[in-house]
């Protein structure tokens, strides 16, 4: 893509078939390696997230900035950490190289990361060869040969991607019955709008008609009713989202197909993927996501169950009521070598809480979610039990998935009371690791339910792929005497490591847009071609903004967010950063951490010369800064 | 092979002139084995092993055992896979530059390869080691020790005869361009330490940002 592919043209047929097998093996390769590397740096999101001071706040130099026990006056003196400047206690050091040297524990072990993922080798490798490793070159230069023959063709495409993993013949066929599905549901549910004036469930009417007649009560609530009916209109043509919404209708065993299939039927309907993408719906899911985030008891009180559960698509928290958590939930996991799957049988929950208050009552259900992934795909829910806070579920939510994706991932299990007039309410979760769980001799378990937790809601509480930039202050090169100097600002987007498909076992076909805050708009947007098919994806893209003063750099924050474009639906987000200075004027969204700050410090220390760092992404653009003080305490 | 159980996935890649045994060569360091029978390799192809590497420190101490994972890809010395081959240059952490000792031209052509090394590898001077090769046949050597340990100095390089019929020096080549590469890997975090003024957040130190671009070391 980057590079101009190789000229494979020589190659024969057999040979063709022979390389593309040792490629086949490598990709199995690191694919192993990259979930060794996620798991790796989980472990130090971790870390990090116990060790107690951040770079950018204000700490007693008599505390450790570890683990935050009192220091001794006589230590203060040499008990810095030679790279992130903190006073750390004897316990959290830790030695590396000759003579003396420590590192504080964190600092250590980000070090030790480096080299343990290679990544020495590929931040220097990325200064020279910004294009795609080279199996994805050479395969993508076959690629673009006209292949040779059907047969040919075919086969080569299974060995491809996941998304491909079907035999074409049968797949199309699938392909052609979803299709027809989704006819019938596109039907069902404008015949469901037009009917549905009177149903309490269904609000989406009037939000629709609101939107329509553009009925102003207060903006928020306008703005939003928009919004949501860019959602609903998005929704209709995907099957995705209508497995979503017919399962609000108790419709649920209908459009049943598991997820995969719904990707290679958007991948492989030729045309899908030639569509433009429309911004402005990416803009107002961000801004969604943001009032989502900021105000959970904004306008969204009038949304239904119905539209609530369209909504916790969109919305990692925020749109429910909660109540004080109580009671337990007993439940096994298995894992089905049969079938490839991952089974988590819910049983029952003794002594909830009462979502209704007033009426001391619950019509508790359990919703799931294979983490690191908190998308529909991974959402499994189980009926609504009435009138209890005794449910007996009995019921088997499954996810198919190889064993060996399993290591690193957790199952998140909440309960809900489901309220028919009023909105959900929270009533407890437990999330269950499944990298140390004997998953073919399940045990019956029983857990305390909790209360949602910050570190669940912290912006990096989840390893999302890093992304690789350079940022360069270029200085004006004529001198105007008049005029204050402005110069422009260089932001090479190289490439992103490591991304979490929003699917899992799928890929992403992703892009990076830009926005230069305060100025949120045309003028500061900027995006990167698509890269298809790659959780690694090689950008190599620049972003110039012109007239920027150094000064006012200083105020300003690049907001870069990562995108996993869908042809049909709205584009998933698949992570971001904020690069500033840390602290600003209160409009802009200024809550950069780490090294988002030192980088773009670095920047305006350096003018004229690239300014290079991995970030980690945030898995929420929303606003973290309430959530990193509580972590701060 | 691979069931991610390893602490470092280290790649390796072999060049040279077609004909000098490198898949030979590979073969005897992953399975012990030799075949004297000729095979081309069509494009390129990797071997897996693994090893348990222990450093060594400046005093002599030795740390606990790592656990490597190597990926060591075997490219075709042909000439018309070459456009195939050299992309794979970028990939490896590490070289084994393999000539026939029986071949005097194989030995020519070193430099050659050198060049097509620095152009095609991630950095300008990565780690190589080179191996005259097919030293059991001794009867028919062409290349003296003398000369090729003196082309292996110009270039500052370790020089091991090998030979992969019997197994002469195979593990100790390996060996050695693997300790290369775990040090220059902890130079590399290393360098990350020093407060020097460094324009990166993190990778290496990167001084060489303003230097002239013919330098001959690279960031490490």
């Amino acid at each position: 893509m980057l590079q101009s592919d190789i000229n494979l043209g020589f190659l024969s047929d057999s040979e063709r078939e022979l390389i593309l097998e040792v490629l086949r093996r490598d990709e199995e390769l690191r694919q192993a390696e990259d979930q060794r590397i996620r798991k790796l740096k989980t472990e130090l999101l971790d870390i990090k997230r116990r060790g107690a001071k951040r770079g950018s706040g204000k700490y007693s130099q008599r505390v450790c900035g570890r683990c935050l026990q009192p220091l001794s006056r006589l230590m203060v003196v040499s008990c810095q950490c030679r790279l992130c400047h903190h006073y750390v206690c004897h316990s959290c050091r830790t030695p590396v190289g000759p003579k003396d040297s420590w590192l504080c524990s964190v600092c250590a072990m980000e070090s030790d990361l480096k080299k343990r993922t290679g990544d020495w080798f590929y931040d220097q490798r990325v200064n020279r060869f910004l294009a795609s490793p080279a199996p994805d070159l050479v395969r993508s230069s076959m690629k673009n040969k006209p292949a040779p023959s059907e047969y040919r063709k075919r086969k080569w495409v299974s060995t491809q991607s996941l998304t491909y993993s079907q035999p074409s013949g049968t797949c199309y066929q699938r392909v052609q019955e979803n299709n027809m599905k989704n006819v019938k549901y596109v039907k069902l549910f404008q015949q469901e709008i037009r009917e549905s004036t009177v149903s309490p469930e269904m609000d989406v009417d009037r939000l629709f008609k609101k939107s329509v007649k553009g009925t102003q009560r207060t903006s928020g609530m306008c703005s939003l009713s928009i919004i949501f009916t860019n959602i609903l209109i998005k929704v209709i043509p995907s099957s995705v989202l209508f497995s979503e919404y017919t399962s609000t209708l108790d419709l649920r065993n209908e459009p049943d197909s598991p997820p995969a299939l719904v990707v290679t039927r958007s991948k492989s309907v030729p045309g899908l993927d030639e569509e433009e993408e429309e911004d402005e719906d990416i803009d107002s899911l961000v801004s969604f996501h943001r009032s989502n985030m900021a105000s959970s008891s904004s306008s969204l009180n009038s949304s239904k169950s119905t539209l609530g559960s369209l909504m916790s698509i969109y919305s990692e928290a925020g749109d429910y009521d909660s109540v004080e958590v109580s009671g337990d939930l007993v439940f096994s996991i298995r894992y089905d070598e049969h079938t490839q799957s991952l089974h988590v049988f819910i049983k029952e929950c003794h002594g909830l809480a009462h979502g209704d208050s007033s009426r001391k009552q619950s019509n508790p259900y359990v919703k799931c979610y294979l983490l690191p992934e908190k998308s529909r795909q991974s959402k499994r829910k189980t009926s609504i039990k009435r009138h209890t806070v005794n449910p007996v579920f009995n019921e088997t939510l499954k996810y198919t998935i190889s064993r060996a994706q399993l290591c690193s991932r957790s199952v998140l299990i909440s309960l809900w009371h489901h309220g028919r007039f009023s909105r959900n309410v929270f009533l407890g979760e437990a999330e269950i690791a499944l990298d140390c769980r004997d998953l073919d001799f399940p045990t019956e378990e029983t857990v305390i339910l909790m209360s949602k937790t910050p570190s669940s809601v912290a912006v990096f509480a989840q390893y999302k792929g890093e992304l690789v930039i350079s940022l360069k202050y270029v200085t004006p090169k004529t001198q105007t005497p008049m005029k204050i100097k402005e110069g422009e600002l260089h932001v090479l987007i190289k490439e992103a490591k490591n991304l979490v498909a929003v699917k899992m076992g799928d890929t992403a076909d992703s892009f990076v847009k830009g926005y230069l805050l305060p100025t949120k708009g045309k003028s500061t947007k900027r995006k990167t071609p698509v890269v298809k098919k790659n959780l690694n994806p090689h950008f190599a893209h620049t972003f110039v903004y012109k007239e920027v003063g150094l000064e006012q750099l200083k105020e300003m924050c690049l907001e870069l967010t990562l995108w996993d474009r869908e042809a049909m639906s709205s584009n998933e987000f698949l992570g971001g950063v904020r690069l500033s200075s840390g602290k600003g004027k209160e409009e802009v969204e200024m809550d950069s951490v780490g090294e988002e700050v030192s980088l773009w410090q670095k920047m305006m220390q350096y003018p004229d010369s690239w300014a290079e760092g991995t970030l980690p992404l945030r898995s929420t653009m929303g606003k973290s800064k309430e959530k990193l003080d509580l972590l701060n305490k | 092979m691979s069931d991610g159980d390893y602490d470092y996935l280290i790649k390796f890649l072999a060049l040279g002139d077609s004909g000098v045994g490198k898949t030979s060569f590979l073969y005897q360091y992953t399975d012990g084995k030799f075949n004297s029978k000729f095979i081309t390799t069509v494009g390129i192809d990797f071997r897996e092993k693994r090893v348990v590497y222990k450093s060594t420190g400046p005093d002599g101490s030795s740390g606990k055992g790592q656990k490597i994972h190597m990926q060591l890809w075997d490219t075709a010395g042909q000439e018309r896979f070459r456009s195939l081959t050299t992309a794979f240059f970028r990939d490896a952490m590490g070289f084994l530059l393999l000539f026939d000792l029986t071949n005097e031209q194989s030995f020519l052509n070193v430099r050659n390869w050198m060049s097509q090394l620095q152009i095609h590898a991630y950095c300008e001077n990565p780690d190589i080691v080179l191996c005259g090769n097919k030293c059991d046949l001794s009867d028919q050597r062409a290349v003296s020790e003398d000369e090729a340990r003196e082309l292996a100095e110009k270039y500052g390089i370790p020089y091991f005869e090998t030979s992969a019929a019997n197994g002469q020096n195979v593990n100790q080549a390996v060996d050695v361009l693997l300790d290369l590469i775990m040090k220059r890997m902890e130079r590399c975090v290393d360098k990350s330490w020093i407060p020097d003024g460094t324009v990166r957040a993190n990778g290496n130190t990167n001084a060489d940002l303003s230097e002239s671009p013919d330098k001959s070391k690279c960031t490490c």
